[in-house]
C-alpha cells in the first residue's frame, strides 16, 4: 500500500525564532516550500534506509526503498500540504498487518535470494511440494514412484501400476501461505518530531530570509 | 500529521503520458542521434519494434507510478497496483504471444527483448526518468526554487558495480555547459554543485565528455542503471558556496521538449 500524509500547515509547527508575524508569510509561498523541505526528508531517510537495509536473503537487490524514495513527491494548497510516497507496499511495510492474496489463492514467499524479487510465475520449474505439511514450491528434478499392486493379483505379477510419488525436492523456491502477518515498521519515515523540527528549520531560514531581503530592498529604496 | 491515500505524482505521469509510442529496429546509438526534441516526446526500447508491446509497457508503467487504494469485498483497504516483477512477467507473455524470438546466440542477454535484466532496464529506466522528471519539475516552483536555487549530484543508491567515472563526467558537463563557476566549486571542494538553471545537468545527460550510456535528460538518472541523482541546495548555502547572490533569481528551465517546448 502506498500511502500520503498531510501537514495543516505552518501554524501548527514549533518556531524557534520568527521573526515578524508568522501571518505576514503567505500560505500560497510557505506551504509549497514546506511541502519540499518534508518530501526532501523524507527521500533522504528512504535511501538511508536503502543503503542500510539490503535484502536479508542477500542476492539481486530490488532496492524496495529507493524506489519508495524516487517514488516521493509533495503537493501544496493554502492551507494545508501533502507528501505522498507512491509506492506499493510502503504502507504495509509502516503499519504492518496481514496480507492476503487479491487474485491468488495463496501468497508466495520467497525462500531463497533466487526467488527474490519475483513471481512464482517466471519460473517454469516450479512444482508443488508438502514439506513436513508446509506448502511450497519447489525445484526438483526428480520424484518418487510407488509401485500398487491390483488386489489379489500374486507376488512379481507384472500387472501391477506404477504411480507417482512425493516430488524429493532440490531446492525451496518459495512458501505458500494464505496469509502472512507482517509488524508495524514506524521506523520507515522519519518521526513526526523529526519532521517538526525539518519544518520548523526551515520555516525560520525562510523568514529569515525575507526578512533580510526586504530589509535590502529597503537599503537600496533609501 | 495525518495519514491518507496517496496522491497521484502528477507531474511523473504527465511526462509519461506526453510520450507517443515509437517502435523501431534502431540501435541504441542510432536512437541517440535522433536527438531530445524527438526522444523527449517518444516511448521507445532499442530494436522493439511491437506497438503492442510498447503500448502495455506505457500502461503497466502508468499503473505503477500511480498505485491507488482500493477496497476488497469485506471492507479491508489495499493498494491496487503494480510491481516491476509483475510488470515483467506480463510483458514477457505478451511477447510471447507475438512469437518473439531472441536474436541468434543472444537469448538471455540485454538484446533480447524478453530477457530479465532486458525488461528490468526497460521498466526501471522509464519508471525513473518520470519519476527523475516529477522531482525536478516539483523543484522549479517559483517559490522552491527561490528557496533551493541549486543543487548537487550525489549517489542516491548504491550499485555492484558503480560507474568510476562520475567526476570526469561533471568536469565535462562544465566545460561543455561552460559553466565555471560550478567547475570552481568542484575544484575547491570536491563537490559536484551547480544552479538548477544550469547547463551543466542537460550536459551531464547528454553524456558530454563523450559518454554514450546517458539518458539525454537534465535530471536523474543521467544514465542507464545509474544510482545518481540529485538533492536541493538551499539558498544560504548556496551563497557561501559562491553559486548565487542573495537576492539573484535562477529561472525555471525546459525540463522536456513534449510537455514544456511549443515549436
Amino acid at each position: 500500500m502506498a500511502l500520503s500524509y498531510t501537514f495543516e500547515g505552518p501554524r501548527d509547527l514549533p518556531v524557534k525564532q520568527m521573526a515578524g508575524d508568522l501571518a505576514a508569510l503567505s500560505p500560497e509561498k510557505v506551504n509549497p516550500i514546506l511541502a519540499r523541505a518534508a518530501s526532501n526528508h523524507t527521500r533522504q531517510h528512504l535511501f538511508g534506509l536503502d543503503s542500510s537495509r539490503a535484502n536479508l536473503m542477500g542476492g539481486r537487490r530490488s532496492h524496495f526503498y529507493g524506489q519508495a524514495a524516487r517514488s516521493t513527491q509533495f503537493g501544496a494548497a493554502p492551507d494545508s500540504f501533502f507528501v505522498s510516497i507512491d509506492h506499493v507496499g510502503f504502507r504495509q511495510r509502516l503499519e504492518g498487518g496481514t496480507i492476503r492474496p487479491v487474485k491468488a489463492k495463496m501468497l508466495t514467499i520467497p525462500a531463497t535470494a533466487e526467488a527474490y524479487g519475483h513471481r512464482a510465475r517466471e519460473f517454469n520449474n516450479l512444482r508443488f511440494a508438502l514439506l513436513k505439511g508446509i506448502p511450497a514450491l519447489v525445484q526438483s528434478t526428480s520424484q518418487r514412484i510407488g509401485y500398487r499392486r491390483p488386489k489379489g493379483s500374486a507376488k512379481g505379477s507384472a500387472a501391477g501400476k506404477v504411480t507417482k510419488g512425493k516430488v524429493i525436492p532440490d531446492k525451496v523456491m518459495f512458501w505458500l501461505a494464505r496469509s502472512v502477518y507482517q509488524g508495524p515498521d514506524p521506523n520507515v519515515l522519519p518521526t513526526e518530531q523529526d519532521f517538526d523540527a525539518v519544518l520548523s528549520d526551515r520555516l525560520d531560514k525562510y523568514a529569515a530570509r525575507i526578512e533580510a531581503r526586504q530589509g535590502r530592498q529597503t537599503e537600496g529604496a533609501e | 500529521m495525518l495519514f491518507d491515500s496517496p496522491m497521484p505524482f502528477r507531474e511523473a505521469i504527465e511526462s509519461l503520458l506526453a510520450r507517443d509510442l515509437l517502435p523501431t529496429n534502431m540501435s541504441s546509438a542510432e536512437l541517440r542521434g535522433l536527438g531530445k526534441s524527438i526522444l523527449d516526446r517518444s516511448l521507445f526500447s532499442a530494436r522493439n519494434h511491437y506497438t503492442e508491446i510498447l503500448d502495455q509497457l506505457k500502461n503497466e508503467l502508468q499503473t505503477l507510478l500511480n498505485p491507488v487504494t482500493a477496497v476488497r469485498p469485506d471492507g479491508t483497504p489495499y493498494t491496487s497496483g503494480t510491481d516491476v516483477a509483475s510488470v515483467r512477467l506480463r510483458l514477457r507473455r505478451s511477447l510471447e504471444g507475438l512469437g518473439y524470438q531472441a536474436p541468434e546466440g543472444k537469448k538471455g542477454t540485454i538484446e533480447d527483448l524478453a530477457s530479465e535484466p532486458r525488461l528490468n532496464l526497460v521498466i526501471k529506466t522509464n519508471q525513473q526518468i518520470a519519476q527523475g522528471y516529477g522531482y525536478a519539475r516539483q523543484g522549479q516552483n517559483a517559490d522552491v526554487l527561490d528557496e533551493w536555487p541549486g543543487q548537487e549530484l550525489v549517489r542516491l543508491e548504491e550499485r555492484v558495480v558503480p560507474r568510476d567515472d562520475w567526476d570526469e563526467r561533471w568536469r565535462a558537463a562544465c566545460q561543455q555547459a561552460g559553466d565555471t563557476l560550478a567547475l570552481g566549486i568542484y575544484r575547491d571542494t570536491g563537490r559536484m554543485v551547480a544552479r538548477k538553471d544550469s547547463g551543466v545537468w542537460q550536459a551531464l545527460g547528454d553524456g558530454a565528455g563523450g559518454f554514450d550510456d546517458t539518458l539525454g535528460s537534465p535530471y536523474e538518472p543521467f544514465a542507464f542503471g545509474s544510482g545518481m541523482g540529485t538533492v536541493d541546495i538551499d539558498r544560504a548555502e548556496s551563497v557561501e558556496l559562491g553559486l548565487i547572490g542573495e537576492d539573484e533569481q535562477v529561472k525555471a528551465i525546459p525540463l522536456n521538449y513534449a510537455l514544456e517546448v511549443s515549436e
